[in-house]
């Protein structure tokens, strides 16, 4: 364990951890940069460093992104990302009552707290579950593969039909390239750089960055709210924390909660720890009105997301949403296959991974309180200074990979159609899913096939299998299903 | 809304076709595996040829819960900023060939800081010149990377 700490304690660690916090914080301080935008514009400057700082920094960038988006959330009234959308409730009536500081403090708080209680539910709670997951095989492994891609799908999808589109689209694009297993070229159409696959951060920064700075032009015309505020630093009192206590340990256990189950995310996290707070409240009407228990609670609660979605992540490599899905492209690419062999073969991979989430959130806090008065300003950034710089940071990221123009070409195709998929309401954490898991599932589905000689019972026949199959089944058609038994149900009474 | 879904499906029915035939022509299954390469891609476009079906069908119904607005205008002044970031978009990719990653990428900064409404040409060149030379710092000086000179610089 003492290596483990020294590891993340070597200098150049420490400092990438700060770096990317930082550019983490930024990133979600930004309204139209939302997180998963900055884990793919700095994922391939993560993949220049060895593994294990590779690793950190990105952990960084996971953690302060989300804290980040509260920011704006307080001060303009603009969420920097998804996350931050229930901390406007109350985050904005203190801004509007001059209390922006104690919100800005309490919500610094409650991010860290949230952070570290999950950290500490990870290290507790995947150790554990990676010990059930090792009796998985082949048929398991499918059927959990499955079993992620149909949570995200239903729950990323306001149509399902849309989203389910997009997934197999993004199995379809797994396949291009040589097979695997056969060797055989599969749709390449006799190029070179196609034979290598349709790799995943051209994809990734096409599909989170590219289409976004493309909306951010179309959006052009929108006002562009400035902060008035002047912000001096603010802890919380120590009266203010011990109000606040309750509300952010439920909400850190909700956060945690939601964050493992694959399909969720911040977004559901913050704002049913915001509810939850509200309805065991003795004044439930003084929300929405600035209470700092409205901004302690969802805040508390997306950033406990951080460490729930990795418990599924670590030990059974499923990603819960498009963050996560970032982080486990991530960890392949620096050679850590997240499963539950990681945890008997690589272990001190392992828990430098959740040692640094301790210390990214650490980090976030520190910077938090130290640099307030900097991110404050960073919304104000105008969208045209801003866009072009993502832009760049679009094309030298992708290009920073593999020193591959054609990269950069397939970045700008993805980004041009990915404007049209968020247009058209195809949602698109569906289709960087299926391109991360396509491979795992045909691997796996090929090898139960062998086991069986050819027989789909395989999957069918083997109790976790097909538990996780009839979950992924009713995540997608649960919801249909009760519509039609509803409509009969009106029917019948009228 | 409605005709998009209609011109989606039929697109991507064409598309799952052509990734059938393709598959069919593919070898069969090597040893040690239990499906050839084809199999996959034929089962993956079978289901989103159902998938398609059903979204034609859904929005025939009218039972996809979808607004009738058009989700697009694209006689809008907004879209035709996009129409034109995509055209200095494939200039840059022409210019990114030809004269090298600089001279593209400042091309890109300065026009698409023109398209957004900045007028003054201090600005117009110091912001260009600030992202490059961040870009220079990190990307070249400290992560040695090599950024394409073009056919030209090369």
């Amino acid at each position: 364990m003492l290596d483990i700490i020294l590891t993340v304690f070597q200098p150049i660690n420490l400092l990438l951890i700060f770096v990317g916090s930082l550019a983490g914080i930024f990133v979600g301080a930004m309204p139209g940069l939302s997180s998963i935008m900055g884990l793919s514009l700095l994922l391939p400057l993560t993949l220049k460093f060895d593994s294990t700082a590779g690793i950190l920094m990105l952990l960084g960038v996971f953690c302060g992104a989300i804290y980040g988006g509260s920011i704006t959330a307080i001060l303009i009234k603009t969420p920097g990302t998804a996350n931050s959308a229930a901390t406007v409730l109350d985050g904005y009536p203190l801004t509007q009552k001059g209390q922006a500081a104690k919100a800005l403090g309490v919500s610094t708080f409650a991010s860290t707290f949230g952070g570290i209680f999950s950290a500490i539910m990870l290290l507790w709670t995947a150790p554990l579950l990676s010990k059930v997951a090792l009796s998985f095989t082949s048929p398991e492994y499918f059927s959990l593969a499955i079993f992620g891609l149909s949570m995200v799908t239903s729950l990323s999808s306001k149509n399902v039909t849309k989203g389910l589109i997009s997934a197999v689209v993004g199995l379809l694009m797994a396949t291009v390239g040589m097979d695997a297993l056969t060797g055989a070229k599969r749709f390449t159409f006799d190029s070179t750089y196609l034979l290598g696959g349709i790799t995943m951060v051209p994809v990734l920064i096409g599909l989170y960055a590219f289409s976004q700075g493309l909306i951010n032009i179309e959006n052009n015309d929108a006002q562009h709210k400035v902060t008035s505020e002047t912000i001096r630093r603010t802890f919380p009192s120590r009266k203010i924390i011990k109000r606040i206590f309750p509300t952010i340990l439920r909400s850190s256990a909700i956060g945690t909660l939601i964050g493992a189950i694959p399909g969720t995310g911040g977004d559901i996290a913050s704002w049913l720890a915001y509810n939850e707070t509200k309805r065991w409240d003795k004044h439930p009407e003084e929300f929405g009105t600035g209470r700092i228990e409205g901004v302690a609670a969802p805040e508390a609660a997306n950033n406990a997301v951080s460490g729930g979605t990795l418990i599924p992540l670590l030990t059974l490599g499923i990603p819960g949403d498009a963050g996560t899905a970032v982080m486990l492209g991530a960890l392949m690419m620096q050679g850590v296959v997240p499963g539950p062999l990681l945890f008997t073969n690589e272990q001190g991979k392992v828990y430098t991974i959740i040692f640094g989430l301790f210390v990214a959130n650490l980090f976030m806090g520190v910077l938090g309180f130290l640099g307030i008065r900097l991110f404050a300003k960073v919304g104000d950034v105008p969208n045209k200074y801003l866009t072009p710089i993502v832009f760049a940071f679009c094309i030298v990221g992708t290009y920073a990979l593999n020193n591959s123009i054609n990269d950069i070409f397939l970045m700008l195709i993805i980004g041009a159609i990915a404007f049209f998929m968020i247009k058209l309401d195809y949602p698109t954490p569906p289709l960087i899913l299926g391109l991360i898991l396509g491979g795992t599932l045909e691997k796996n589905m090929n090898r139960a096939l062998l086991v069986s000689k050819g027989s789909f019972s395989i999957f069918f026949t083997r109790p976790i299998s097909l538990a996780l199959l009839l979950i992924a089944f009713c995540s997608v058609f649960l919801p249909m299903i009760l519509t039609v038994i509803r409509k009969h149900r009106a029917a019948a009474k009228s | 809304m409605k005709k998009y879904n209609y011109g989606i499906s039929v697109l991507l029915i064409l598309i799952a076709g052509l990734i059938i035939h393709n598959s069919l022509q593919m070898n069969e299954s090597v040893s040690g595996t239990a499906m050839g390469p084809g199999v996959w891609p034929i089962i993956l476009s079978v289901v989103l040829v159902l998938l398609a079906v059903v979204q034609i069908v859904q929005t025939m119904l009218g039972k996809n819960h979808e607004s009738e607005e058009n989700p697009i205008d694209f006689k809008s002044p907004a879209m035709k900023r996009i129409y034109i970031t995509a055209a200095l978009v494939v200039v840059f990719a022409v210019l990114l060939k030809v004269l090298g990653f600089y001279i593209a990428m400042a091309f890109l900064l300065i026009a698409v800081m023109y398209l957004l409404g900045e007028r003054n040409p201090r600005a117009l060149v110091l912001v260009p010149a600030g992202i490059l030379i961040f870009i220079y710092i990190v990307f070249v000086v400290l992560l040695k990377l090599n950024m394409p000179g073009g056919l030209i610089f090369q």
